[in-house]
């Protein structure tokens, strides 16, 4: 896989992380609401 | 040497299917206009529904408003234009920018039309700042760059028109206008709402399908790869050092740029009031509502998107650069001809009516948001006894207002690339409202004079920015950072510099535990 293509699908993994870390933390946050 | 596919011409028969597709859609979105035009009768309802809509609605609802001309065919036309390096500005962030609208400013905006009646994104700043003069700035603000951001949504319908049917520039812009104010006008925000999500599903679906289907038509990643290197082997760059620094192509040719396209993301989702005002006709969520909003908002607003850059280079790798000498439409019809090519008469009707829904969503989204903003945000305030029927015929009066000033712009000079000239009024909006919206909704601190020192500034620095762009003197990528960061400066400065509201009021706004 050339640098181009692992640079796509680096931010699609991140993207994804990023959503389940954010719905994590929030979701966290709601039990303490 | 070069094999270029010939670009297919306008053919009445796709124009015929893809007038069915769309027509069904329509009339699905008028039903549901009607079905909520009883329930809208009154000038609150009718501007933000009645915050009982569920959090599928929502979620959809909230990846369609955020979904424009922008993503469903300008962000193809970037990476059609400069190869891989436009990746960075062609929906690659959209992720990063929508979450964070979702998760701090989604609650706050429910929280303010459910405790103190908010109707539009002015209303809450109104409120959060008890200032009248803060309410119809943000509304005048919010206008002047979503007038902007709306001729990017016609100039994406009439290029749909164009490529389906062939018919002549004004024929195209018509069509996408008419079809506007008649859903605008029978539907209401509840309408809106329902249809902007079902619009939601479409695009998301449409977007992926073409992604998929595109790379398949090259033969894969690493044939894409290769006839993109043999066409020309800079296509390939992350970053195009051939192409100048300054003006919009700073977003491609250096890592200043590409740095600042990040930002122009993370921020222009919450700075759009079209995507906040989503919350406010929601009901209250429980915390398995608000997975599945996030749930859904993913699904439309990740994956399609992602795929949005590859459609790009794979019109490219398949058509070269012949679809660039077509006039106005130039490089944002790759992505509708390659759906031609790739997936014949169902992949194309299932597209340009994704795209039709993308950019006519935006556009009654905002049209909407900017006929309550003069109503509800400008005219109501200032003159509140004025009868709420009087108000409820203004508004409809206004959409027809807003809808008439960007169609004329896009007739009179249609923009070149859509991603480039939408990305100065997501520059203005984001950089104003990520400090204005949602750091005030949390930092009790915050005044109203640096709110409006944030928004004057955020105005002239945007616009005497663009001027120096588009002459080639100023980097887009810099641009950016003159306008979030002296927002910045200004909002905190202005803030810290002036009295906060009394304590009472914070009280109301914060809780009385957090005060």
């Amino acid at each position: 896989m050339d640098r181009n293509w692992i640079a796509w699908w680096g931010i699609v993994v991140l993207s994804t992380v990023f959503t389940a870390i954010g719905l994590a933390v929030r979701m966290r946050r709601w039990k303490n609401e | 040497m070069n094999n270029f596919l010939p670009v297919p011409q306008p053919d009445i028969s796709y124009g015929v299917w893809a007038i069915s597709g769309i027509s069904l859609m329509l009339l699905v979105c008028i039903l549901l206009g009607f079905f909520s035009r009883k329930k809208s009768s009154s000038f609150e309802s009718f501007l933000s529904g009645h915050q009982d809509i569920g959090p599928v609605v929502t979620g959809l609802a909230l990846g369609a408003t955020w979904l424009s001309g922008w993503a469903t065919l300008g962000m193809m036309g970037i990476t059609y234009a400069v190869g891989w390096s436009g990746m960075w500005f062609a929906g690659m962030w959209t992720i990063v920018g929508i979450m964070p609208c979702l998760f701090f400013t989604g609650e706050k905006m429910q929280f303010y039309a459910q405790k103190f009646g908010a109707r539009t994104v002015s209303d809450a700043l109104g409120i959060r700042f008890d200032s009248k003069v803060v309410q119809s700035l943000s509304a005048l603000v919010m206008i002047f760059f979503m007038v902007l951001y709306a001729v990017g949504q016609f100039k994406a319908g009439a290029t749909i028109w164009y490529a389906v049917t062939g018919l002549p520039a004004l024929w195209c812009l018509l069509l996408s206008g008419v079809v506007v104010f008649i859903y605008m006008i029978v539907g209401g925000y509840t309408g809106t709402q329902w249809s902007l999500a079902l619009q939601g599903a479409l695009l998301g679906i449409a977007c992926f399908t073409l992604g998929i289907a595109a790379l398949r038509f090259v033969g894969g990643p690493a044939a894409l790869n290769m006839q993109l290197s043999m066409q020309d082997p800079k296509l390939l760059d992350l970053v195009r050092r051939d192409l100048p620094v300054v003006g919009n192509t700073q977003l491609f040719s250096s890592p200043f740029g590409i740095v600042a396209t990040f930002f122009i993301f993370l921020t222009m989702a919450t700075g759009f009031p079209h995507n906040v005002a989503r919350f406010l006709g929601m009901r209250k969520m429980s915390k398995k509502d608000f997975a599945l909003v996030t749930l859904m908002v993913f699904l439309v607003a990740g994956p399609p998107i992602f795929l949005n850059a590859i459609t790009g280079l794979c019109s490219r790798a398949v058509f070269g650069p012949e679809i660039l000498k077509i006039q106005p439409w130039k490089g944002d019809l790759a992505a509708p001809f390659i759906s031609i090519l790739a997936g014949g008469k169902p992949l194309t009707i299932l597209y340009v009516t994704g795209v039709f829904a993308a950019a006519l969503s935006t556009l009654s989204a905002m049209v909407m948001v900017m006929a309550g903003n003069v109503t509800r945000d400008i005219i109501h305030i200032w003159r509140p006894k004025m009868s709420h029927a009087v108000l409820l015929r203004l508004t409809k009066v206004f959409i027809g207002v807003f809808l008439l000033i960007p169609f004329y712009w896009t007739f009179k000079k249609p923009p070149e690339l859509l991603a480039v000239f939408m990305g100065y009024a997501a520059i203005g909006l984001g950089g104003i409202f990520i400090f204005c919206t949602a750091i005030s909704f949390y930092w009790k601190r915050a005044t109203a004079s640096g709110a409006i020192l944030c928004m004057v500034y955020g105005v002239m620095a945007s616009l005497i920015g663009g001027i120096f762009v588009t002459r080639q003197k100023l980097g887009m990528g810099t641009l950016e950072f003159i306008v979030l960061i002296g927002c910045g400066v200004f909002y905190f400065a202005g803030s810290m510099l002036t009295k906060p509201l009394p304590q009472e009021k914070l009280k109301q706004i914060f809780g009385e535990k957090n005060v």
